[in-house]
């Protein structure tokens, strides 16, 4: 494995998962000099009781705990700064957040208003959240059904994008009462992205062993899930899986700036022709490859997270990356024959037209030469799924 | 893909690693809002130049409060006072521990007195006892081995009571490790090759023992791949950069596995081994890791079988009959201390007849195995190996391995 030059990765969340981790919270929070925590729970949670079983944990220790429920799964300024207040008035000092996704957004731009006592929540910057050890403790409790951006540094409100470690969360709790029940899409949602996320991690460059320990655990858990997906929506162990695919594959992208698929993805879903999720299940089997002629990634680095040791060490060095390509498509395939149809293989599938493809490829704004609208229209012909990609012949 | 039923994992370190990062030191402190760090280093680090190459990298862009190099082999309360003394007398704001273990002991020791504004160490002994954070501190490890820039413990000594003082807090934590290849490049060929096998203890054991989990199982695996990888070449050509920034990194993410996941009787047994007769931390590991796995084979033996994939590679992993491939990578275990002992021409020793002081005389005679046996019987990582041992087990160990015997593992009592 040949290293760069040069790495860098901090990941400052501690992961506690498993049975009873919500009981740890308390203990977690005191170590950290907080027993006010602030919970902050979506709809989804309140619909569900979630915050039931986080009450029960606090029952019998000193901490004082305030509600505030079934947040709009939108991220709102507004909504920021009225939680800043109860913040303050109710002399909290942590933020315990339930849920997924926007909440967990306004939660980060939250923390840094209240722990750096800048009021107005369009002006903190990801400077200030430079600094993690100054801003106040951040807990996250992980649902199985998530967008797999919670527990990185990233947070964007209003069309502002964030970016820094001192915006993941201290603290992040994986408990089967907390997972919530939500419907086997939503769960194959968060599956796909974990996975797309996690696997970009790994094979794109620079090389990144430190981040890489958190990219192989979200392919692997994201694989062993979605491998359930019959199951999923009522076993535990696919849900605890997937929420711990989603908070490994947050933690695998820290404070990094997006990647190449992820770029592409989002402009794919821009056109709602697709979910986001479904936007990156596309591109990975297609970029695993794209990605190995043009961009340099390592798709055979993959391949043991996605197969397993014994497969992945059997399959010769010179068809490792092919392997990886084809055991994604086949994972894309299985998932598209599970839902009926309902989740796309490949750009036709989802009913791109070729020109709305090239307005996309157009679309990304970039520096990066190798994402420059020509490479991605060669990318969406191998993503096509009829037209064989003309750099293979 | 199996979950333990709970586990923990994290690891809260920033980790800057490189061939020129030393010269990011001043960015990293500017961003923990610090201008002028102590340098807590010890003779032997100092001595070699390493300080001088920092204080080059680092060069006019921050004023050095001052450099300590004064630290002694087991850090102490005395030298700890001292020190936090020169920090405040120089009006310094963070800290810099450039060396070992007990360098950045020490440095954790000082950074709880002049973060406090207490001169009186012990009241922070124990875990608890701190509840915000504490100035900036930078970790630059000088050897490859121990994992302890990761690490939320620190071990001090009371000299006044003959006894050690272990403090543990999130807050302990080095807020930034900065692993630069300069920093290992010199260092002598026995410290690398006994430090290496330290820190490959650290990533099997986080592997093979009970208190595993997904995270340290990745971890753990990277770090043995890394270490097998590059300490051949690193013995062969020294002054390898690659090599020694692999190694180096290596031994922080072993250090990170078993931060999470905890170690087993290998450490037991090097603890006892280390207290007892004095040998070097990472020789007892070397010695000793052949053991462990054998003793425990018929726990994790299948565990230890996934292992020869990162220890040789994955062609021999497929060419080896699945029932023979933890047998091969006990074998490979053994086959690289033999490798290192040749390249160190002796100074690695492969059994405990065969470690030697300076003067040639032996250190562990075969009379104090049962009080090394008796020893390891208190260390608490026995809790986390996968099967029980009592004072006969440890003893029967120590015999193989005093002259380096494979263990018979017919005498391995099977506990429900
Ligand atoms: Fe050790």
């Amino acid at each position: 494995m040949p290293l760069p030059d040069r790495m860098q990765f901090n990941c400052p969340v501690k992961l506690i998962c498993g049975r009873r981790a919500l009981e740890h919270i308390p203990y977690e929070l005191a170590t950290r000099n907080a027993c006010r925590p602030l919970l902050l729970s979506d709809e989804n949670a309140h619909r569900e009781n979630r915050s039931r079983a986080f009450v029960d944990a606090l029952r019998e220790t000193d901490h004082t705990l305030g509600l505030v429920e079934a947040l709009p799964a939108k991220a709102s300024r507004e909504i920021v700064s009225e939680l800043a207040a109860i913040y303050r008035d109710r002399d909290h000092d942590a933020l315990v957040v339930m849920g997924a996704g926007p909440l967990m957004d306004m939660a980060k731009i939250l923390n840094l208003v209240v722990s750096t006592g800048q009021d107005d929540p369009g002006a903190v910057t990801s400077d200030m959240a430079g600094m993690a050890s100054r801003l106040k403790p951040m807990v996250l409790i992980a649902p199985a059904a998530a967008s797999a951006y919670e527990a990185s540094g990233r947070a964007s409100i209003h069309g502002a994008d964030l970016r820094a470690v001192g915006l993941m969360p201290d603290l992040v709790c994986i408990d089967e009462r907390t997972l919530g029940a939500p419907g086997q899409e939503a769960l194959m949602a968060t599956g796909i992205t974990a996975l797309a996320l996690g696997a970009e991690t790994v094979m794109a460059r620079p090389k990144n062993p430190l981040g890489d320990i958190y990219g192989v655990n979200a392919v692997q858990m994201a694989v062993a899930a979605l491998h359930a997906v019959e199951r999923l929506p009522d076993a535990v162990t696919p849900r605890m899986h997937l929420a711990g695919a989603a908070v490994m594959a947050g933690c695998a992208l820290a404070d990094r700036a997006p990647g190449r698929m992820e770029r592409i993805a989002r402009r794919l879903a821009a056109t709602g022709r697709t979910s986001y999720s479904e936007a990156l299940g596309i591109l990975l089997p297609a970029a695993a490859d794209f990605g190995e002629r043009h961009w340099d990634w390592s798709p055979a680095d993959l391949l043991r997270a996605l197969v397993g040791l014994d497969r992945a060490a059997s399959t010769p060095p010179a068809q490792q990356a092919m392997s990886t390509a084809s055991a994604l498509k086949t994972l894309v395939n299985d998932l598209f024959c599970h839902t009926a149809g309902r989740i796309p293989r490949v750009l036709d599938d989802a009913g791109f037209t070729r020109e709305e493809l090239d307005s996309v490829a157009a679309s990304v704004e970039t520096e990066d030469r190798a994402i420059a609208p020509g490479a991605i229209a060669r990318l969406f012909q191998a993503a096509w799924g009829v037209v064989p990609d003309p750099a293979r012949q | 893909m199996s979950m333990p039923v709970y586990f923990e994992y994290g690891c809260s370190v920033e980790i800057v690693a490189g061939h020129d990062v030393l010269e990011s030191i001043p960015d990293i402190l500017d961003r923990l809002g610090a201008k002028r760090p102590l340098i807590v280093t010890d003779k032997g680090v100092s001595g070699a130049g390493l300080v001088d190459v920092l204080t080059a990298a680092i060069g006019a862009r921050i004023a050095i409060g001052s450099i300590e190099d004064s630290v002694p082999v087991d850090s102490s309360i005395e030298t700890v006072t001292d020190l936090a003394g020169a920090y405040r007398q120089q009006a310094c704001d963070a800290l810099i521990a450039v060396g070992g273990g007990s360098v950045l002991d020490t440095a954790k020791g000082i950074n709880i007195l002049v973060s406090e504004e207490s001169d009186d160490l012990k009241a922070f002994c124990g875990s608890g006892t701190l509840n915000r954070p504490l100035r900036p501190l930078l970790a630059v490890p000088t050897t490859s081995g121990t994992g302890s820039e990761t690490t939320l413990a620190a071990v001090i000594k009371d000299q006044a009571r003959h006894r050690k003082l272990t403090f543990g807090s999130p807050f302990l934590i080095p807020n930034a490790a900065v692993l630069d290849s300069r920093m290992t490049l010199t260092l002598p060929p026995a410290i690398t090759a006994a430090t290496a096998m330290d820190a490959m203890t650290h990533a099997v054991e986080a592997y093979t023992c009970l208190a595993k989990n997904p995270l340290s199982d990745v971890a753990a695996l990277t770090a043995i791949k890394l270490i097998s990888g590059h300490l051949p070449r690193v013995m062969d050509t020294p002054e390898d950069p690659e090599g020694r920034l692999a190694l180096a990194l290596a031994a922080t993410i072993a250090g990170m596995a078993f931060g999470n996941s905890l170690v087993g009787m290998v450490h037991c047994i090097g603890h006892a081994l280390g207290a007892v007769c004095g040998v070097p931390h990472g020789n007892c590991m070397a010695m000793l890791l052949p053991y462990g796995l054998e003793y425990n084979f018929h726990r994790n033996g299948r565990l230890t079988a996934d292992i020869l994939a990162a220890l040789a590679d994955d062609d021999t992993y497929a060419r080896t009959p699945r029932e023979d491939r933890a047998d091969a990578v006990i074998r490979r275990i053994r086959e690289l201390n033999a490798m290192l002992h040749e390249a160190c021409e002796g100074r690695h020793p492969r059994f405990l007849n065969e470690v030697r002081n300076a003067r040639g005389e032996a250190l562990v005679p075969k009379e104090v195995l049962p009080q090394i046996a008796r020893a390891a019987l208190d260390d608490g990582m026995v809790l986390f190996n996968p099967e029980d041992l009592d004072y006969d087990d440890f003893l029967m160990i120590l015999e193989h391995a005093w002259d380096g015997r494979p263990l018979d593992r017919s005498l391995v009592r099977r506990g429900v």
